[in-house]
Parts: C-alpha cells; structure tokens; sequence
C-alpha cells in the first residue's frame, strides 16, 4: 500500500499474455460471460479460463485463516497478494504457491497497483478494519468484485459511501459476516421464522469483556514498518507500539468487541427480521469504561447496550465474561432459541424444536458457503447474502450502541434518513479520512 | 433500562463528576496540554466527562470549546491537539474557527487533525475557512483540504477545485475531481463533463466515478433527462466493465416505466456484460406485470441464462412467475433443475409435493436429491404439505420413501407417525430402519402405545435396533420414569413373542426407576434363556449404580462365561462412572471387582478403570498387580496415572509409588550418531 513499484515476474507477463488471448477468442467467438452450467461449479468441472481470478488485499492472521475457503473453490483461482509487510506476503505467497504447485503468485506492496492488473476479478480484503472501507471502494473504482472482512467500515458515513459506490459501479460485494450462511445459525433464523418460539420480541447478544491496553510511550517507527500505509485514512498520530498492536480498542482504528462481534449478531438479527434495508428506532445503553489512570485503550469494558425497532422488537447486548461466553439467543412468547459461538451448539426450549435440525453442519469457522454465495453472485450479479446495504445496516446497530454510549445519551434514530435526534451524534457519524485516500 | 451494572456504574461516576465540578478548568485544560502517549490519560478522560455533562449548558459549553481552543495551539502537545480536534468534531462552533484555520497553515499533521474537526462543522464559515487555507496550501496539505471541502459540498469550492482538476498530477486531479462529484452542481458538472471528453487515461476512472456521481445527483433533483444523458455516456462499449455495469443500473433506477423495456432489450441482445446485470434486476421491479413478462423468457434462454433468471423470479415470488419456475423442475440440463428445485422449495407448499416427488426418479446425483430433500423441507403449508407428503408415500419406491420419511421427521410432521409406523411393520429392513428413526424424532407421549405394539411385532428383525432406539427416545417425551415404566409394562403382560420381550427390557433402562431394575431382576430368573441373556446384557447398560448388587450377583453365580463377561464389563464401567468422586466406597468395589475378577482380561479391565481414580487407596490395589507378569504393564500404567492425579495433594503417596515402577526404558544410542 505504498508507492512502490510492483514486481513482476516473467511468469505474471505470461501470465497476462494467456488471459488476454483468451479474451480476444472470446471475443472473436463471441462467447457470453455468462458460462456454462459447468462452470457454475454444480457438477464440479471448471475449465482454468473459467475461473474467477482472486486477489487478497491485506494478509494478516485473519486472511490465513479465511484463505483455505477460497482456495478450495475449484472455479476459484488465486493469484495474488498485497500487504504493506512483505514478510506477510512471502509467507501468502508460498501457500498459494504450494495450493497450486506452482511459483505463479504475484506479490504487491502497493495495493493500488494490484487493483490495476487486468486480469483480477476479485479480491478479498482482509486488512485492520481502518482500511476496510477505503480499501472496499478503491475495489469497486477499479472493478472488482470482493469480499471484506467485517467491520465493514469506521463510522456510519463510511458506510453509506461503500453503499453507494457498490451501487455506483455495479459491483458484487459480500460482508464477512458469515454467519448467514453457517448451518447452525439458519437453522435458529429459520425456526424463529417459522414461528415455533412464537412471536418474537427479544434478542439477547452476548460479546466478551473488552480488553484493557496499558500506557505505552511513542518511539520511532520500527524498521520494515510503512507506518504512514498502516495508518491509511486514519489521521496521523505518534507510532506506539501497545497502540499499533491493540488497534481493536482506540476508536481511531478499532471499536471493540460490540463492533468486532457485536456486528455478527446485529447482522444476523437484521437477516432474520428481513430488515436489510432499515434498523432500529432506539438506542440506549451503559457501560463501564477502562480505568484511565491504568489503560489508555479507549473502548468499554462491560457493557449492556439495547435498542429498539419502531414495531417494539426489542435487542440487548452484553458485553460481559469472556471470549467463549458469546451467543445470541431468540426469544419469543412460547420459547426461545440459542446458539453459542464457540462451541456451535444450538439449544432450544420447547426442545422438541431441536429434533427439526437436520445435523450438526458446519459452524462458522468453515467459510465455504459463504464463498461460495459470493462466486455464484459474481457470476450473476444478483446482490450476495450479505450485501453492502445489509452489511451497513448491521454494522450501523453496533455504531450506533456506541455513539450512545460515548455521549451518555439515549438516542432516536431514522432509519430512513439515517440520522440522530442528537446534533452531537449526528457529527459522530461521521470522521473525516486522511489523504491521499479518496473516497 | 434496568442498570445491570450499577454499582461500577455508579462509582466510576462518582469517581469522575464529583472531583471535576470543583476543578479547575485551567488546570485540567493545562494537564491535557502536557499530554503524551505513555501518561496517565485520566485528564482527557476527565474533560471528555465536562463535554458529556455540558450538554445542555450552553454557558459551560462555551467554556469547554474555549479551553480547546487554546489546546490547540502551542505550547500543546500534538496529542493534545488531536484530542481536542476531536472534540471539536462533535461540539465546535464558530468560536474555534479561528484557531482550526491556524492549524491549517502548519505542516500537513496539523492539517489532518483540523479537517477531522471541520468535516462535519456545522458553520457555512467552516467552508471560507477552508477555501482561505486552500489558496496557499501545498502537497497532502492542498489535497486534504481539497477533499474536506468536497465532503461539506462547498458549491463555492468549485473554482479553485475546477483548477486543481486539471492539475498535471494525476493524484491532485484525481482528489478535486472526486470532490466535485460530490458537490455535483452546475459549474461542477460542466467541469466533469469536459473532463469527460478530454478522457485523459489516468483519470478515466474518477471522472467516471465523478460522472455517475452527478447523475445520481440530477436524478436526485428530478432532472431525468440530464442523469440518463450522461449513463447513456457512461455506458458505451469503449467504458470499463464496472461503468457500464454501474451506468447501466443507473438507467434502471431512471425508467419511468420501471424499466422493464430496457431490461428486455438487454436480455434479447448480444452484450454478454450486461445481460447477467439484466436478469439480476428483474427481482426489484416493481410491476407486477414484470412477473409475467419475464417468466414468459425463461424457456427461451441459455441454460446458464435460465438459471440466473429462475433465481430473479424465484425472489418476486408472485404467482406469476411459480409455474414457469415449476415446469424447469423438469429441465434436461442439471443445472436450470437444481435452481428450479431450489425455488420451488422457497416458494410453494402443498400443491407441489407430486411434482417434488417425481424429480426424485431416475438417475440423479446425491446432490440434486439433497437439494429435492431440502426444498421438501422449506416447502410452506405445514399441515397441509405434511399430509400431501404421507399421502404420497403409499406409492413411492423404496428409495424415494427413505427420502420422504427423513422429509417428514425434519418438518417435524407429528401427522406422519401413524403412516410411518404402518411402514415399519414392512420387510425391508432398510425402510423399516428409516420409518423408526423418523418415528422417533416425531413420536410424542400418545404414540408410544402403538409404537411399542410395532416394535413388538416387527417383521424385519435387521431394524430392531433402530425400532427400540426410536421408543427409547420416546419415551423421554414421559417426563415420570414410573410412567415410562408401567407402559412399558403394560405391553410386555401381553407379550409372550421372545424377541419382542426382550426388545421391551432393553427399554427398561429408558425408563430407569427401581420398578424398571424390579422386572429386569425377575427377567434375569426367567425360564427362557434368551430373556435370561437380554435381561442380563441390559443390566449391564444400566444407567446408575443401583443396577451393581444385582450385577454382582450374576457375576458371581453365573449360568454361563458369556453372561459373567457382560455382568462383569458392566460393573466395571458403573465402578468407572464413579471416579470423578473417588471415595472409600469406591475402593470397596474395585476390591470387590478384585475378588470376582476370574482372568488376566478381567484384571486388565479394571486396571484401565482404576487408573482413573484419584485417591491415595487406589494405590494398593494397582501396585499389588504389579508383581503379576501377565497385567504388569496396566497395573504400571494404571499406578502413574493415579500418582500424577494424587501428585499435589499426597506427594509422599505418588513419590513412593512411582517409585516401585521400574524407570522408562532409555532409548539405544542410534549407530548413526556419532
């Protein structure tokens, strides 16, 4: 993400060379993009040139993890890696490499010059959350599809700017809340839909207990580190490394786990209301905040955050306990349903609800599904299962839960205009980026 | 909202208000001022508590932004700055003007910070502010300001952004470009319009971007004619993939006629990038003669086409659409069939049910009968789509029927139980399995009656199993073990079938009272061996230790080797659901289980029990093994693990007994090390 030439190989020239005559056959041949049923992955046979050609932007932790789902894809081709650490993408790159058996992964520390090669589709953005949006929208700019971790964006005005220009350049793009497409979690959302917990009035979340970071000294910045691409469109400050390192909890660059988990959950709350378009009314919550002469992290520690939609479905989330202790629990006027996080398991009272549930599918840590909506949705350019309205929408919840919390104030929210009865909150929404990011 | 939190709640509160009401504000003011990351941020945080309770208090607020004000300038630290940039976002009024415009001046840093508090400024002042420091700026500086002015949609911005758009740096360009979409006005249009035909190469794209911003812009204003004037532009063959796309959707939203014409002719057309974009739109019109328009061109497409457009009807959902979606269920391409099957599920009930069940026949891929189970399952009409379904069951094949009763148990169709039970008096053991398991996950209190009359009776004996695994699982549906016993009862008095009997005491543990131990007693003395036997084994599964005495009994005056085994595997694994609470009776049952232990296996099986008891006395019992060759090694096994356990609370006990084992074998020095 910086300003470095990329480095192409002779095999990436090759590489081009095959793709562009194949384009001018199908041009010449005047074959449709929109491919055989063989390609459509159904029966397994995917010829190499009808594959969707991927590119990861950001190659953390989280991108590892999540990258084997897309390597498994077989119309699915990865070709390239970006990431402002090149110890990152060495490491990508072998295991792309070694997925393939080739040496054929390009590696680029600039990621703009990575959405400018021809041949990417689409590319998986796994950067630190600042980066998501901005990132997001240089994609669609350059007319790519993609997939984006969550949170989707820093404040609520990020947001519908990544609405809008999805919209703006007909791009397919898919939220990484994944959940929508996790066994466990449809089955709940299908029962609750279905009626056997009767008519629902609440949902309870449940998130962990936000960490503390303790005060740390600015120093200079460490060799091999592009502090000022780190930072991207986050106004500059001092480099200090217990900061840079517990990103999730300064609210420059993180939002703590009301967002980081919180956002799944809102998410699947918005999913099973078919509210994908709106949200809820009301907001209003407490929390206890790190002990200022101890920690300079910025986010809550405990909290219980509610909000309300205008037909009085009510939503508490807790902060509370410890990482394993997520979950999010239905419940209605005959009984409730639950599924916990960590360990996938859903209960359920009336019990005989759980005799309904075919098997114990595959929890969230598998995102093949999931992928697997965004290939087909690039393929038809219908919006996917999470699409950018939906991914705002849920995310703008858990923004919201904290701008109230940050204010001390409850607040009253349309949904339609998207904006606060507070003057105060409505300048929360949102937070001018640094250039030269544009969007 | 009930505080859950309250006492941290309040303490911080108290913690934080109370002092500040009597502090000094110059002071707190001046503490921020020195602040630097690695410091205690207790004044931030208690300024942040001032703004909080200022709300309100206009006098108090003023007071607030002046005391910012003055951090924002030097001596105070950049951190300082920035924090007070912050809150300037949220609470500045024309009183920081100045002072932000200051910090426009300075080095690009400062710039930053003071477009993070002027980006959301509510004064129209904000904008000359900005627009002063943009004449002078230089480098990130200029492009920062430039941008913050087109995040206010400064209409007075236009010039100088106008100027900066034809700037030599592509990165400058760029930056004023996009600002003046986003202001989107007269004069900014006209100078993206004659962008757009310099189509400069670097900049093809955010002017693109630019374009369609004001487009959406006009049509945002009612000027149709203007906004479809430039997506029309935008979405010439010569633009990227993206423009078009964008552009094309854009026209879409512009239609008066809610663009069906236009998505008709993309459909009908040649242009392979737009089609797709086509067919995806058809969901979201609004007309419902769109419904019936579009289902009349799904025969008429591609089959990869077909299966785009039969996911864009499927989500109208109306009637029009549903049997032109029904008759591709049957289409010869896999494909167009799954999609359609996929649909169906999605959107009928009752009445599709034949045609779901005839998809099932013929050559089809675990796949695709996956899919047909599924849409089964997601079929509407609960009731009514049950009993469709059980009706069709008389006729189907054995296969398809195996498909529907797991159908059945997944929508929770109580209505089945009795047409399954029916099935499960067949012969084909591999129906009769699937009827039962089925059965089991719908039966509710009221069927075990009938159910157990099918067990008892059954004529595949290969699905017993699945038959008594099936009324096991109802019979937890009676919440009084005495209940689930005396039916139980109840059925075996008529039952003289020996099978069937014994299929009826190995439910006796799902029951599980004293009463259920009572008949399996009276079993063990029956005059019929195989009841004898069944008796035997089931109390071997009994689910507590009450079941030990009577297990003991039979291990030690057996009839047979056989029923010795299974009494004494039982007694040894309720000795083993013990451990956890390791006591002294305990250790009076492994030395029972000692005394009735006839062979080396049986030593062996204890041992692997007695290893996991965590008490001091179950040393003895292991270490007196050792000394026999042929369970040395269990006995040595079981002695470590029990020391490990016991290792902090009797140290002396595990020292002594690791002690007497003899050290692990050392590994030979390999020949090739040298």
């Amino acid at each position: 993400m910086t300003s470095h030439t990329p480095k192409l190989n002779s095999k990436t020239e090759t590489k081009l060379n095959r793709r562009q005559f194949l384009k001018r056959v199908s041009t010449a041949l005047a074959v449709p993009t929109i491919l055989p049923a063989s390609a459509l992955g159904l029966d397994g046979a995917v010829a190499p040139s009808n594959r969707i050609v991927f590119a990861n932007i950001g190659i953390g932790g989280r991108a590892r993890y999540v990258m084997p789902n897309f390597l498994a894809q077989p119309d699915v081709l990865f070709t390239a890696v970006s990431d402002c650490r090149e110890d990152r993408m060495k490491s990508a790159k072998e295991m792309i490499d070694k997925h393939y058996g080739n040496q054929d992964c390009r590696m680029f520390s600039n990621f703009q010059e990575l959405l400018a090669q021809k041949d990417i589709d689409a590319v998986f953005i796994a950067t630190g959350d600042r980066w998501h949006t901005t990132a997001s929208i240089y994609a669609a700019r350059a007319g790519k599809d993609m997939y984006c971790e969550k949170p989707i964006s820093m404040c609520i005005s990020e947001g519908r700017k990544l609405v809008e220009a999805c919209r703006r350049h007909g791009t397919i793009y898919q939220g990484g809340t994944q959940r929508r497409s996790t066994a466990s979690y449809r089955f709940a959302v299908e029962m609750v839909r279905q009626g056997k917990i009767g008519r629902l009035h609440t949902v309870e979340i449940q998130v962990w207990t936000g960490p503390t970071v303790g005060h740390d000294k600015a120093t200079p910045v460490p060799a091999g580190w592009d502090y000022d691409t780190w930072l991207g469109p986050v106004q500059w400050r001092p480099f200090v490394p217990a900061r840079v390192n517990g990103w999730n909890y300064f609210w420059d660059t993180g939002e703590g786990p009301i967002i980081g988990m919180g956002c799944h959950y809102t998410d699947q709350m918005q999913w099973l209301l078919k509210r994908d378009h709106t949200g809820p009314v009301e907001f209003e919550g407490q929390c206890e905040w790190p002990d200022p002469v101890k920690y300079m992290s910025e986010t809550p520690l405990t909290s219980e955050t509610r909000c309300r939609y205008a037909d009085g479905i009510n939503c508490v989330m807790y902060a509370r306990k410890t990482f394993k202790d997520r979950y999010i629990r239905y419940i209605g006027d005959e009984g409730w349903i639950q599924v916990d996080d960590e360990t996938n398991e859903v209960t359920a009272e009336p019990k005989s609800i759980l005799n309904l549930r075919s098997n114990a599918g595959i929890s969230w840590t598998n995102a093949g599904d999931h992928v697997r909506d965004l290939l087909n949705s690039i393929r038809s350019r219908r919006p996917t299962i999470c699409h950018p309205e939906a991914a705002h929408r849920s995310q703008t919840i858990c923004q919201a839960m904290n701008i109230g919390l940050r204010l001390g104030k409850k607040l009253r929210w349309d949904p339609v205009k998207e904006s606060f009865d507070c003057e105060e909150a409505n300048r929360m929404r949102h937070r001018e980026p640094r250039t030269p990011w544009l969007i | 909202m009930k505080p859950r939190i309250p006492v941290i709640l309040a303490a911080l509160s108290i913690a934080l208000a109370l002092p500040l009401q009597a502090a000094d504000l110059s002071q707190l003011t001046a503490d921020v001022a020195k602040y630097e990351s690695g410091q205690s941020v207790e004044p931030l945080r208690k300024f942040e508590q001032l703004l909080r309770d200022s709300a309100g208090k206009p006098a108090l607020r003023a007071e607030l932004e002046a005391a910012m004000v003055k951090l924002l300038a030097p001596p105070a630290t950049f951190e300082a700055r920035r924090f007070a940039c912050q809150q300037l976002a949220v609470i500045g009024t024309d009183a920081s003007l100045p002072a932000l415009a200051e910090l426009l001046k300075d080095e690009e840093k400062t710039v930053g910070i003071a477009c993070l508090a002027l980006g959301v400024h509510p004064s129209a002042k904000a904008n000359k502010t900005l627009r002063t420091a943009l004449a002078s700026a230089r480098g990130r500086a200029r492009l920062q300001i430039a941008t913050t002015l087109g995040d206010r949609r400064d209409a007075e911005a236009v010039k100088p952004l106008s100027e900066m758009a034809h700037d030599n740096d592509a990165l400058t360009a760029s930056t004023a470009i996009l600002a003046l979409g986003k202001i989107a006005n007269e004069p900014a249009r006209k100078t993206i319009a004659a962008l757009r035909k310099e189509a400069k190469p670097a900049l093809a794209r955010i002017v693109a971007d630019a374009s369609l911003r004001v487009a959406e812009e006009l049509a945002a204003s009612g000027d149709r004619k203007g906004a479809t004037a430039i997506c029309e532009e935008l979405l010439q063959p010569a633009q990227p993939d993206n423009i078009r796309r964008g552009a094309f959707g854009a026209l879409l939203r512009l239609e008066k006629d809610g663009s069906e014409q236009r998505i008709l002719a993309a459909i009908h057309g040649s242009d392979a990038k737009l089609k797709p974009v086509a067919i995806a739109a058809i969901g979201s019109l609004k007309s419902r003669d769109a419904s019936k328009t579009f289902a009349a061109e799904l025969p008429k497409l591609q089959p990869c086409e077909q299966v785009f457009m039969i996911e864009a009807l499927a989500s109208r959902g109306d009637d029009a659409v549903r049997s032109a979606i029904n008759a591709q269920v049957s289409s010869a391409d896999v494909a167009v069939r799954r999609a359609a099957i996929a649909a169906v599920g999605r959107l009928e009930g009752a009445s599709v049910v034949p045609l779901l069940v005839k998809a099932m026949a013929g050559e089809k891929s675990p796949e695709e009968l996956q899919d047909i189970e599924t849409a089964f399952v997601s079929l509407r009409g609960n009731s009514a789509t049950d009993k469709e379904i059980v009706a069709e069951l008389k006729e189907s094949p054995a296969e398809a029927k195996i498909r529907l009763f797991s159908v059945l148990a997944r929508r929770g169709a109580h209505v089945a139980v009795p047409s399954l039970l029916a099935e499960a008096s067949g012969f084909n053991p591999t129906t009769v399995q699937a009827a039962f398991q089925a059965v089991g996950k719908l039966a509710k209190a009221e069927d075990i009656p009938a159910l157990l009359e099918r067990l008892v009776g059954m004529s595949a004996a290969d699905a017993r199993s699945d038959g008594e695994s099936a009324a096991a699982r109802a019979l937890q549906k009676i919440t009084d073990p005495a209940r689930r016993t005396d039916v139980i009862m109840a059925r075996m008095a008529k039952c003289s079938d020996i099978d069937g009997r014994s299929s009826l005491l190995r439910l006796m543990p799902s029951a599980g009272d004293a009463k259920a131990l009572d008949v399996l007693k009276t079993a063990c003395a029956d005059k019929e061996p195989r009841i004898r036997e069944a008796a035997v084994r089931t109390l071997a599964t009994w689910p507590n230790i009450a079941a030990w005495d009577m297990l003991m009994a039979v291990c030690r005056q057996p009839e047979s080797e056989t029923v010795r085994a299974l009494a004494f595997r039982g007694l040894v694994r309720l000795a083993g659901d013990l451990n956890a609470k390791p006591d002294a009776e305990l250790i009076e049952r492994y030395r029972k289980l000692m005394s009735v232990a006839r062979n080396a296996d049986d030593l062996k099986l204890i041992l692997g029990a007695l290893g996991g008891v965590a008490h001091p006395d179950a040393l003895k019992p292991a270490l007196s093994l050792l000394s026999t060759t042929s369970v040395r090694a269990e006995a040595e096994l079981a002695v470590r693990k029990i020391a490990v356990a016991i290792k902090a609370q009797h140290p002396e006990a595990a020292r002594e007994a690791l002690q007497r084992l003899q050290p692990p074998p050392k590994s030979k020095p390999s020949a090739k090390k040298k």
